[in-house]
């Protein structure tokens, strides 16, 4: 095929790839790697942008209209409105967030990016993430399905300080909420699982495992991460499902180390891991804008392996610690991630460095920096928290939510977004689309820093009865701003394929 | 070179790995499930009076539980007899080896329903009654898989991959059975043993 050639996924290079598998370009029936995970990467981002928006909404009280319309609920307030607890909206999206935006956004891009990185034609497994994306939907629509049963599920909480679930009031819309966790959580090990199994099995021999590109190297660390502590919170989720089930009292707050350890979101790997995709990302977007090869050879593969393997460390904690104010890095231990994540940033830098006058931005770089400014944002708090007390009035779970939204949400799909704006054209053999990706990139970069500041402005404050202030409409703008930006990735990432054909050597940049 | 593939694509890979490779990993995650749910039990009995369970009545049928031990020793035994059969191109000791695997996996589930009926206690009594339960449920998934990965086993000897070049079918095969054996020594010995 030629460069002038329109690329298909139907070509005969594909064809041969997929071997007896049907290969379609159609949404419904495609098990090629690039149609699947650009279509799970944007069903995520979609779903991101539609809970991020709901969120803002539900828990903000910018002005008399909204507070009418939406009852007593703040973003802490407990009220309800004509019965609907408008609180289980908003801890309910920020439980998801995780389980069904970040993690399937991780798996979506790995699966475009990583065969084309490692010069493999397909996956270990194609139909299995065709599975994945198409379980994927049926998981959301069953999370979200469960609030229209009866009632809806009573309140659930593992993002935020008082993790729970409210176990006095379970009803059948919980079994329909934890089933729905369930299947995201097993698909989620699916995807991981293929990951691992296409860089274990699909990259030509010759390739040593250590020399691979960042990003991939960091996908595999991610999912061999995930699964194993994906299946602790697979167990947790059972137990829980099992008490559930039969009105037990495991869940109500006897043992609660089970709990922080395996629900809990800031207490378990996943709350420090997802940085890791964006990073690895970033290694391999700095060394193509600048032509040349990381600085230190595999130094870069070996601190994003030490900072994985780091993230374990969020189970090294006692239940103390759901009410630090700095989550998921409460502790010492979890602490430890910052000395590879600056060598990192210091490799980056010197990789640069190393050929700056040749540096040319595009947009992947724009996402990129700008989840590395949102981790100063984090480290920033920390300064503040040493200087000011926050912890008071109920400031702690908002100084708490707006650290966890920066550094469990924000940064990460940022790192992702940069990832796919990087690999997914490239690997269609298309430029990428300059203008809205930047645009998407400034949206989402620009929303969560000025959500989160509005949240950490209203802690900051100690005082509650400013949660109607201007800090408010800073959060809720933010937070309408950074779900446009994650639609308009959306969008972007589903056109990919239309864009103008690349130039071949700009092809190889980054494999 | 396409336009759509980097410049190394196509390159031999390790590509014949790759039904052992998912099913050690999907087996792997499994494990870590069993282990964690082991260590939830182990967490909430910390502390506990030696009589905390059998206090409440619930009987422990140990003669049942050791014997799936042994019931499903014999099953990855069967099984690991369908892999070297499969390597040797023997299709019908390769079957029989898969074929008596999924028979093993069906007793044990039975004596693991037998156990579960007669445990006299209900699940919500205690937490740790909740945790049993829950512990026997995830066995109980856990032998299924064992079952439908040697049923697969089967399928795939009978179904002409039992020569050297498609053994790894079978030997992944027999991982998710070799899975099924490890994760039921998990409430084994925590149920069981520890008491």
């Amino acid at each position: 095929m030629t460069l002038t050639a329109s690329p298909s996924s139907t070509s005969a290079v594909d064809r041969a790839a997929f071997g007896d598998l049907e290969v379609s370009e159609s949404w419904f029936a495609s098990v090629d790697h690039r149609v699947v995970g650009r279509l799970l990467t944007s069903a995520a981002l979609l779903v991101g942008a539609a809970g991020v928006a709901l969120w803002a909404l539900v828990a903000s009280k910018f002005d008399a209209a909204v507070r009418g319309a939406l009852g007593t609920s703040s973003f802490l307030g407990e009220g309800t409105d004509g019965g609907f607890a408008w609180l289980r909206i908003e801890r309910a999206v920020q439980s998801g967030l995780s389980p069904f935006v970040v993690l399937p956004l991780f798996i979506g891009i790995a699966s475009v990016a990583v065969p084309h990185q490692i010069g493999a034609r397909r996956l270990a497994f194609p139909r299995l993430q065709a599975f994945v994306l198409w379980g994927y939907l049926a998981a959301t629509a069953l999370y979200v399905a469960s609030y229209a049963v009866g009632d809806g599920p009573p309140q659930i909480n593992l993002f935020g300080k008082d993790f729970l679930i409210d176990v006095a009031n379970s009803n059948r819309a919980t079994g329909l909420q934890l089933g729905s966790l369930l299947l995201v959580t097993v698909l989620t090990l699916l995807g991981a699982t293929n990951i691992i199994a296409t860089i274990a099995t699909q990259r030509p021999i010759g390739q040593r495992l250590s020399k691979i590109g960042s990003f991939s190297f960091a996908s595999l660390v991610t999912s061999g991460v995930l699964v194993v502590s994906g299946s602790v919170f697979l167990a947790g989720l059972g137990l829980l499902t099992m008490d559930r089930a039969f009105d037990g009292t495991v869940t109500l707050g006897e043992f609660n180390g089970i709990w922080s350890h395996a629900l809990w979101f800031p207490g378990r790997p996943e709350a420090l891991l997802m940085l890791l995709p964006g990073l690895g990302a970033l290694v391999d977007i700095a060394a193509a804008k600048v032509n040349a090869k990381p600085v230190g050879g595999v130094l870069a593969n070996a601190l994003l392996g030490a900072y994985g393997t780091l993230t374990f460390t969020a189970w090294a904690s006692g239940s103390w610690n759901q009410s630090h104010l700095l989550q998921p890095t409460s502790t010492l231990q979890s602490a430890l991630v910052v000395i590879p994540l600056g060598l990192l940033l210091l490799v980056v830098l010197a990789t640069i460095g190393s050929n700056a006058k040749n540096l040319k931005p595009d947009a992947s770089l724009l996402p990129a920096v700008g989840m590395v400014l949102l981790v100063a944002l984090a480290v920033l708090s920390v300064v503040v928290v040493v200087i000011q007390d926050v912890a008071a009035d109920g400031g702690l779970e908002l100084w708490q939510f707006s650290q966890m939204s920066l550094l469990t949400v924000g940064a990460p799909i940022l790192g992702i977004l940069a990832a796919a704006i990087e690999f997914i054209p490239r690997s269609l053999g298309r430029k990428a689309a300059g203008a809205p990706a930047s645009l998407a990139s400034l949206a989402t970069l620009g929303g969560f820093a000025l959500g989160a500041l509005g949240v950490a402005g209203i802690a900051f404050q100690n005082s509650l009865d400013k949660a109607a202030s201007a800090l408010s409409v800073i959060a809720l703008l933010g937070g309408l701003l950074a779900a446009a930006g994650l639609a308009l990735s959306a969008v972007t990432i589903l056109g990919a394929n239309r864009g103008p054909l690349a130039p071949s050597d700009s092809l190889e940049a980054t494999n | 070179m396409s336009a759509v593939s980097p410049v190394s694509v196509g390159a031999p890979s390790r590509a014949g790995h790759t039904a052992v490779v998912g099913a050690s990993i999907m087996a792997t995650a499994g494990g870590v499930a069993m282990a964690a749910l082991g260590s939830f039990y182990v967490a909430l009995r910390k502390g506990a009076a030696a009589d905390y369970l059998s206090s409440t009545g619930m009987k422990f049928n140990n003669y049942s539980a050791v014997i799936i031990v042994f019931t499903l020793l014999l099953a990855s035994g069967a099984a690991g007899w369908g892999v070297i059969a499969a390597r040797l191109g023997n299709r019908r000791w390769g079957a029989t080896g898969f074929g008596l695997a999924v028979l093993f996996d069906l007793a044990a589930l039975n004596l693991l329903w037998d156990i579960g009926q007669r445990l006299n206690v209900g699940v919500k009594d205690l937490p740790a009654t909740t945790m049993v339960y829950t512990l026997l449920v995830a066995a109980g998934i856990a032998l299924s898989i064992g079952a439908a990965s040697s049923l697969c086993g089967l399928v795939s000897t009978l179904g002409g991959h039992a020569n050297p070049s498609t053994r790894y079918h079978a030997l992944a095969a027999s991982i998710g059975q070799h899975f099924a054996t490890v994760a039921w020594l998990v409430p084994f010995v925590a149920i069981f043993l520890k008491k």
